[in-house]
């Protein structure tokens, strides 16, 4: 048959064509269509966008009226108002931009693990493991196993507990040979340890989702005829099976979004994330005593919604991607 | 009672706080109608040891006191009956012997004049298992004597019988020092604090060949005691009262048949002379009265206190699980008729009270950039007491010296340094180390657990934010908050440059703040040939130096006349404030609430043995 270009695809537009693959795919196709995922999805946003702005105050753009840590007590408790939309805390602090701030940890956290750590991981282990089978199989899906049998929390606890305080030694010496003082100040080497801690363990489960499918992949037809035409194991994984992959790698971030933030405020609640005077949500929880439920509660209920509505909205975008991409619909 | 303990929300008056545990006691009420005992319920902590010659924190001193005794003791009398018992010592009251006997049943009788008002009651010294305080015998050499005859009924709780020999061998192992092969694991220098002005005290803490015991401690009979100090020191006598001089059982640390020596093991369970016999343990420690108790078997059966509390005991105390609790600002408005959650019944069961204490901003004066007195001077410039007032929402006083109110030789016409942001940015410019390396960023620790330590510490950092880093560029590196072990160990060890810390009063003399918190006396060390503090840094955690304020307390301790004693220390102050070692912050209050069955519990301003003369009524 002849085929319908001149010539075989270039490598330039082999990008353009993954690209058009993605936008083309039933994933976004089907997120368009459900009103409660594209809602989510706008939600994470906003919540992304916050902590952006949130991290340009902090690197010195003057965007947010108050300090985070500044105190001023002649203003303590002040209920919501124009000037202090989210009310003071004790210490006249205001509400709104701790907020802020704790969102800028939580995004730069969550952010760090789907980019830095999350796609990369996923996709690689599961190619590995998926494609090749054998024993390469064998050692991920066991390292994995023990992984998952240990519950989570316990294992973060575990891993940040007895390497957290060596960690803060070196970086708290290394920048100070190096002058690099704002490192140890801006909280900035907690996050990565969390980013490191919370990548380590939480590619389990989209990784044996990932791993499944792709061993299913593996022997299908499409997969077979280009084995037959020569070509290279790269070229089949990236290639033919990759953009195959798309829904359940969209799936698997949207989880590790949910986890990623999780595991950073439960962290940081129990002492071991970031510590104070850096704002995290986690520090906001541990510092609201049941007192403060009783006679402040609006110190409580911005933080609060914030962190359960991006918790659902997390995982509402993955129920509706598990949907989408189980279902025949968008095809 | 001396401290040294993580700033907990600045509530220091809190100690006894904590909540309940899962499995929650049955409620007292009901506990008492069945069995008919007595049992006071508490949550507290697990004291971190309760050898008495190795504590030094409120924590541990809270159990020693019942568990243990010594010669001496400090009771709390009413303030309108305290001329009575006023003998010419320092003007503060002193209980004869006698009225130690009758004291449980005059307690009671004074509980139900006096307990119910603020600050109605004053420390006094008294005898324990000496029968009387006794008198100073000056000897030709300057040194002075103490003659102690020791009551004959007193007992351990095993049911050996106690004589002058304990105390001697007390006293010994109190001054064992570092020393590995002799009795004591001791890195906290006690004796060196509390027993030092005793003749040969250190000449064994430093390890002298030969001195196998402290010679000004002599047992003149197996019921007479005479002990020797160096010079004429009013204090000392007070120093009798802290657990280092407490009687320990040299059965239990050195048995008798095999000759192996104890060093840690033997306090469970210990063996005291207290009124109250103990039961550590990890979920509770149970104090139990102590019917051979030589002053009378206390009231109470039972003391029970609770290790496992969580975050706030006020549900506890709500549900009747126990009978004491802190009060922190989070529920003060329950004692506040003006405010909508005004309780009524609370309001009678709340009581408050001084706390000899002083909570401070401490900076490691050897350590560049806090070896420039001016820098000190700026941080403390750029503090606002006034503030951590509001925060404390009347818990506290802003501290403008170093001695308490209610300690002898209190100095309020002394003023501290004020809050003056603009001068503190001239002094920061106009210092040595202005645009160094040394000035961009220090480094501030603080004590605690979990993420935050707490709003007092919060609320100093946000001042500085405001007055010293956004202004000046100066970046102030929060040190994740260390628990207890740790942050005492940094802090000893000289591993910071700023630090908050606590200090409550041990016997109510200026000696005890000044003397024990800022003596330096620079030496040579014989060892290492580096210069350092006479006692060490152990307590002078600032690691202050200044010969004319060290000189002042050396003139103080031997002065006789009372009023002189005090000029010199409130002198030794005004250089001290002048130095800026420390930046005072405030005195805290005592804000507890107590159920109405407890008859005689009075909030002590600071740690002494109360448990013996508290009864539950119904």
């Amino acid at each position: 048959m002849i085929p319908s270009r001149v010539e075989p695809p270039g490598l330039n537009q082999r990008a353009h064509l993954i690209a058009r693959a993605f936008r083309k795919s039933r994933v976004i196709m089907g997120i368009r269509r459900k009103k409660l995922a594209s809602f989510a999805l706008i939600g994470i946003a906003l919540f992304y966008l916050a902590g952006f702005v949130g991290f340009l105050d902090s690197v010195g753009l003057p965007i947010l009226p108050y300090d985070p840590i500044e105190t001023k007590v002649s203003e303590r408790y002040m209920e919501p108002s124009i000037s202090h939309p989210f009310g003071t805390d004790e210490l006249g602090r205001d509400m709104m931009v701790r907020v802020i701030y704790a969102m800028t940890t939580s995004s730069m956290i969550s952010a760090l693990v789907i980019l830095g750590g999350g796609i990369f991981i996923n996709i690689s282990l599961a190619l590995i493991s998926g494609y090749y089978g054998g024993w390469r199989d064998s050692l991920i899906v066991k390292v994995g196993e023990t992984l998952s049998g240990v519950p989570t929390l316990i294992l973060l606890i575990v891993i940040t507990a007895s390497v957290g305080p060596g960690y803060k030694d070196f970086v708290a010496k290394t920048a100070e040979v190096i002058h690099w003082e704002w490192v140890a100040r801006s909280g900035i080497a907690e996050i990565f340890l969390l980013f490191i801690v919370v990548s380590l363990i939480s590619w389990v489960g989209s990784v044996f989702v990932l791993r499944s499918r792709i061993s299913v992949l593996r022997e299908s037809g499409f997969v077979e005829s280009a084995r037959a035409l020569g070509a290279s194991d790269a070229r089949i994984m990236f290639w033919h099976i990759l953009p195959n992959l798309m829904g359940l790698i969209a799936l698997g971030l949207s989880s590790l979004l949910a986890i990623s933030i999780g595991a950073e405020i439960g962290l940081s609640y129990l002492g071991l994330g970031i510590k104070s005077p850096n704002p995290s949500f986690g520090i906001m929880f541990y510092s609201l005593t049941i007192a403060d439920l009783q006679n402040h509660l609006y110190l409580f209920i911005p933080p609060a919604v914030i962190v359960t509505s991006v918790l659902f909205m997390s995982w509402m975008l993955g129920d509706a991607l598990v949907s989408i991409v189980e279902s025949k619909e968008g095809e | 009672m001396k401290i040294f303990v993580i700033l907990l929300i600045g509530l220091s008056a809190l100690i006894l706080a904590c909540a309940g545990g899962e499995d929650s006691p049955a409620p007292d009420s009901m506990i008492r109608a069945i069995t008919g005992e007595k049992v006071f319920r508490t949550n507290s902590p697990k004291p971190r040891t309760l050898d008495p010659q190795q504590c030094n924190d409120v924590g541990c001193a809270r159990f020693i006191d019942e568990i243990y005794s010594g010669l001496l003791t400090l009771v709390l009398v009413p303030k309108q009956e305290a001329e009575l018992y006023a003998k010419d010592h320092h003007g503060l009251p002193m209980l004869t012997g006698e009225v130690m006997e009758q004291m449980p049943s005059l307690w009671q009788k004074w509980a139900k004049t006096y307990l119910r008002e603020q600050d109605s009651m004053a420390i006094a010294l008294a005898p324990d298992i000496a029968k009387e305080v006794p008198e100073s015998k000056y000897n030709s050499d300057g040194t002075v004597s103490y003659t102690f005859e020791l009551r004959r009924n007193v007992f351990f709780h095993n049911g050996k019988h106690m004589t002058a020999h304990d105390f001697k061998f007390s006293f010994e192992r109190a001054a064992s020092g570092n020393w590995p092969d002799r009795f004591s694991v001791f890195t906290i220098p006690n004796a060196d604090l509390y027993l030092s002005d005793i003749v040969g005290v250190r000449e064994r803490m430093f390890n002298k060949e030969g001195v196998e015991e402290v010679s000004g401690v002599e047992v003149l009979g197996d019921y007479t005691l005479r002990i020797t100090i160096d010079a004429p020191k009013s204090y000392f006598l007070w120093k009798l009262t802290y657990p280092t001089a407490f009687v320990i059982d040299k059965d239990k640390i050195i048995d008798p048949i095999t000759g192996e020596v104890q060093k840690e093991d033997w306090t469970d369970p210990p063996n005291g002379t207290g009124p109250f016999s103990a039961v550590p343990g990890n979920e509770e420690t149970v104090l139990a009265a102590n019917s051979n108790f030589y002053l009378g078997r206390p009231y109470l059966d039972k003391i029970v206190f609770n290790h496992q509390g969580g975050q706030s005991t006020i549900f506890a105390y709500d549900a009747g699980e126990v009978d004491i609790t802190g009060v922190g600002t989070d529920y003060l408005p329950r004692t506040k008729p003006e405010h909508e959650k005004y309780d009524p019944e609370f309001a009678k069961q709340y009581r408050s009270g001084p706390l000899f204490d002083i909570w401070y901003v401490v900076f490691n004066t050897e350590k560049p950039p806090f070896d420039d007195p001016d820098v000190r001077r700026a941080f403390a410039m750029a503090l606002d007491t006034e503030e951590l007032n509001v925060i404390g929402e009347g818990l506290f006083t802003p501290a403008e010296s170093i001695i308490p109110p209610g300690i002898t030789g209190y100095d309020q016409d002394l003023r501290g340094i004020p809050f003056d942001p603009k001068g503190a940015e001239e002094l920061l410019k106009g210092s040595r180390y202005w645009g160094t390396e040394e000035l961009k960023s220090v480094e501030f620790i603080r004590g605690g657990s979990g993420p935050e330590a707490g709003s007092f510490s919060e609320a100093i950092l946000g001042m500085w934010r405001k007055h010293i880093e956004k202004p000046l560029g100066i970046s102030i590196i929060v040190d994740e908050p260390a628990t207890g072990g740790v942050y005492q160990n940094r802090v000893t060890g000289g591993d910071y440059e700023i630090a908050i810390a606590g200090w409550v009063a041990d016997y109510p003399d200026p000696e005890d703040f000044l003397d024990l918190k800022l003596y330096c006396n620079r030496i040579t060390d014989p060892i290492t040939g580096k210069e350092r503090c006479e006692r060490d840094y152990a307590n002078n955690h600032a690691r202050y130096y200044n010969p004319e304020f060290d000189r002042l307390l050396e003139e103080a301790r031997i002065e006789q006349d009372l009023e002189k004693r005090i000029a010199l220390y409130q002198e030794a102050q005004r250089i001290a404030i002048n130095d800026v070692p420390w930046i005072p912050l405030v005195h805290s209050r005592n804000s507890i609430a107590i159920k109405p069955h407890v008859s005689g519990y009075y909030p002590a301003p600071m740690v002494i043995p109360i448990f013996r003369f508290i009864d539950i009524v119904e």
